[in-house]
């Protein structure tokens, strides 16, 4: 509870500060002066994106990569049993651990799922949102911390603890959080530039998904 | 939001079943499961009170097959049909990249599907979508029952923009693949144009 509090706290504070920026900004562009770029719309985004329209969400190779060596190194630091990216639709983005049988794509949408409807009930009490959420089980636990459009989830036994995997999803969320700002920045320039996969595709491309082999 | 991976070439998107309750959702979802091989599908998870109605959603992923070395994989679920659920039934539709309604062919349905459409459309313009720019697909479910409005008439009523217009007994599968491959065409031309 107190937790929340504090984020809450923090994020009001962040806001506020930003607000005083802005007006400083707006006061000086007024005089001709520039605004410093610390405090540009895409730095602000990475704290509170705004809801995206339905642009297709393109990740690259080189992207990939360096979100699954993210992953591997926050598994590493918090000794966790399995790490996965997932966007807030409930799409998997990227996971990296001991996967042993486990339905990741369900986790996922699950994740998704179990965040939306704790949003839900952040919005009613007036929060934004609960931007971490852990759940305790006997011998293995999840830990979910919200990162603009993804969440991180962390699957841990009693090897690691609560603590540690909320100190290290936190110490990586900043990286991450730039990462996505990156990915939505060449996704839009992507569909802007028609370089999707599918743009050239034919009627006749489509309709062989739907037919008998 | 469709999601493009290039290192997996992986596509995946989201398709939503929206209607009133007892339309037929779930049995769409359940049809779709049954009836594709087990490596074409993953499990079907479903959220449902202990009477068995929808409580926050149904959720299965289903993989079409490979276009231009991507594999193409639809997200399909369900939303709450009942009134009441309407908080977690809109959560559902954040990120959807198409919408199939599940109409009820019954005629003390009708009111019922007429309301929920109406909210379909509430729900998609909070997150900033239009029904009239969405891929979409109209599904008149129930057509082996005998007190079904004629198609022509439900058709007059509910349809929005000419979308497809689908009639199907979901609990016997007749029509549910041509919903699914109605929207899903959809949703991939949509694709092209982005």
């Amino acid at each position: 509870m107190v937790r929340v509090n504090v984020t809450h706290e923090l994020r009001r504070s962040i806001y506020w500060n930003f607000e005083i920026v802005r007006t400083e900004s707006l006061r000086r562009q007024s005089i001709g002066w520039t605004a410093p770029p610390d405090f540009s719309a895409s730095s602000i985004q990475s704290i509170e994106p705004a809801d995206m329209p339905n642009t297709p969400i393109v990740i690259l190779e080189a992207q990939f990569h360096h979100i699954k060596a993210l992953l591997a190194r926050l598994r590493l630091d918090s000794a966790a049993r399995l790490v996965v990216l997932v966007d807030k639709d409930g799409q998997q983005i990227a996971v990296h651990g001991d996967l042993g049988d486990l339905d990741t794509t369900s986790l996922a949408s699950l994740a998704a799922g179990n965040v939306a409807a704790t949003g839900g009930m952040a919005k009613l009490i007036g929060e934004n949102e609960f931007p971490t959420l852990s759940h305790e089980g006997e011998k293995e636990s999840i830990h979910i911390c919200v990162i603009g459009r993804v969440l991180l989830l962390v699957v841990f036994d009693d090897r690691s603890s609560l603590g540690l995997v909320k100190l290290r999803s936190k110490q990586l969320s900043h990286e991450l959080a730039k990462v996505f700002n990156a990915i939505e920045q060449d996704s839009a320039a992507a569909c802007a530039n028609s370089s999707l996969p599918f743009s050239g595709i034919t009627d006749e491309e489509i309709d062989s998904l739907f037919s008998p082999a | 939001m469709t999601f493009i991976n290039y290192a997996s070439r992986e596509i995946n998107c989201k398709i939503v079943y929206y209607g009133p309750g007892l339309c037929g959702k779930t049995t769409n979802l359940q049809f779709i499961y049954d009836s594709t091989a087990a490596q074409a599908r993953g499990k079907l998870i479903s959220l449902a009170t202990e009477a068995d109605r929808t409580l926050f959603f149904d959720f299965m992923p289903l993989e079409l097959g490979t276009v231009r070395g991507f594999k193409t994989r639809f997200h399909l679920y369900t939303v709450p049909g009942q009134v009441f659920y309407e908080a977690s039934r809109k959560l559902i539709l954040k990120g959807v990249d198409g919408v199939v309604f599940v109409a009820d062919s019954q005629e003390e349905r009708m009111d019922a599907n007429i309301e929920s459409l109406h909210n379909l459309e509430e729900n998609l313009q909070t997150y900033g979508y239009e029904l009239m720019k969405l891929p979409y697909v109209l599904q008149l479910n129930k057509r082996d029952l005998p007190n079904v409005i004629a198609t022509g008439e439900l058709t007059s009523e509910l349809q929005r923009k000419g979308e497809p217009v689908i009639e199907a007994v979901a609990s016997t599968g007749a029509g549910v693949f041509d919903t699914l491959k109605a929207v899903a065409k959809q949703v991939l031309t949509e694709l092209r144009k982005a």
